[in-house]
């Protein structure tokens, strides 16, 4: 792996950029106060959490041992499938997760994308680290939910985090191309996709901590 | 790696950006100025062009973007009583000239619509009175990547270069869409 090659740098800014999204999540919540007493515990896991998503995703992404070695890749996948529960159950303790209709249909549909990794070229070990990468998919999906539901969160961002949703479901049913023509045009046209989704994020998050901290 | 879609993609925005300031009463920088509606319609036409038959355009939408500029900074000076700042002019035509100069290339005039964007967001940033104080750290942002995008341009990541300049587009694109038609 040639360190400073076009798609090492360019996973880099795309793992940076959901490390960005999930630290103004955390920060929102954080400045909220709405955790229980185990406040510190809980934003703790949160934050060794994002860092496993990221980090396993970016490893996962820069070395393609999903091709070259699919038993090593299926340990790597552990730490974004750890670190997404880790981001995740905090929200779903304290109560703030809340399923909706249009939530539950971007789950199914994000859980029915996992099908056409049986058609990908990859190793039967390989299918199954492309699923449960898929979770990490899931718990960005869930983190998006919780903007809505703040007060300090216009109408514009609402609808923007719901068109960032839509579109990381949309990257879920593309990745196919991803294991099929990796690093070519389509495989960067389909990472544009999920990085475009982050940017929509990026912006909602970041308008409703400023309007949030105006408040405060 | 090049992927022409991809890079043309943020140059397509940039032009839906200006005709959408053209075309609505609530942008008081770019409504019904005629420059804004050419420009905005030559970004497209060019960009689709550069896709299907692979001409180069970005000496004219470098100039045509310093237009834009020009038409915001009167807009900020007759808001301000302050004077259009014509160094920004000189500073990013002569820092874009030396990169043409160097890599002995046009498309590095590319360079020159990202100074543009870069100097637009953090003008717009510095003014932010004008239109909100809101809006401050999505433009510092959408500058922050403009810049970054320089940086991969210059270091020949044309792929990520194309991903960073969406970012800073996209973000302007909303803090103006949010602006115009959103606020509450």
């Amino acid at each position: 792996m040639n360190p400073l090659d076009e798609h090492t740098l360019l996973s880099l800014v795309v793992e940076a950029m959901l490390l960005l999204a999930i630290f103004l999540v955390i920060l929102i919540f954080h400045t909220l106060n709405l955790y229980v007493r185990r406040s510190k515990v809980f934003e703790i896991l949160q934050v060794v959490g994002a860092l496993m998503v990221a980090g396993g995703m970016l490893t996962l992404r820069t070395t393609r041992i999903i091709f070259s070695s699919p038993i090593n890749a299926l340990f790597i996948v552990l730490f974004p499938f750890v670190g997404s529960l880790l981001i995740i159950l905090p929200f779903l303790i304290c109560g703030y997760l809340k399923i909706d209709k249009e939530s539950a249909l971007q789950i199914f549909l994000l859980l029915l994308s996992s099908v056409i990794y049986s058609f990908a070229p990859l190793h039967p070990i390989g299918r199954i680290v492309a699923t449960l990468s898929a979770f990490a998919l899931l718990s960005i999906i869930l983190l998006m939910k919780l903007l809505p539901s703040l007060t300090t969160c216009t109408r514009f961002n609402r609808n923007l985090v719901r068109l960032a949703s839509w579109f990381l479901v949309l990257h879920a049913w593309l990745r196919y191309y991803v294991f099929k023509n990796p690093q070519t045009c389509i495989y960067y046209g389909v990472l544009l996709v999920y990085f475009t989704s982050l940017l929509m994020w990026v912006y909602s998050t970041l308008r409703t901590y400023e309007i949030m901290r105006g408040w405060f | 790696m090049e992927c022409t879609l991809i890079s043309e993609l943020p140059d397509i925005l940039l032009g839906l950006l200006i005709i959408i300031g053209f075309s609505t009463r609530k942008n008081p920088i770019l409504h019904h100025q005629l420059y804004a509606l050419l420009f905005g319609l030559f970004f497209i036409v060019a960009s689709v062009g550069e896709i299907i038959f692979g001409i180069n355009l970005d000496v004219v939408e470098f100039f045509g973007i310093l237009g834009i500029l020009l038409v915001i900074e009167k807009f900020i000076s007759t808001n301000t009583d302050t004077r259009i700042h014509y160094e920004y002019f000189l500073s990013i035509i002569a820092l874009t000239l030396f990169v043409v100069f160097i890599f002995h290339d046009f498309k590095y005039f590319h360079t020159g619509t990202l100074f543009v964007l870069f100097i637009l967001a953090l003008n717009l940033r510095s003014n932010v009175h004008l239109l909100g104080e809101e809006i401050r750290n999505t433009l510092l942002f959408s500058g922050i990547l403009a810049l970054l995008s320089i940086t991969t341009l210059l270091t020949g990541f044309e792929v990520v270069n194309a991903f960073f300049c969406l970012g800073a587009l996209l973000f302007l694109f909303f803090t103006m869409a949010e602006r115009m038609w959103w606020v509450e």
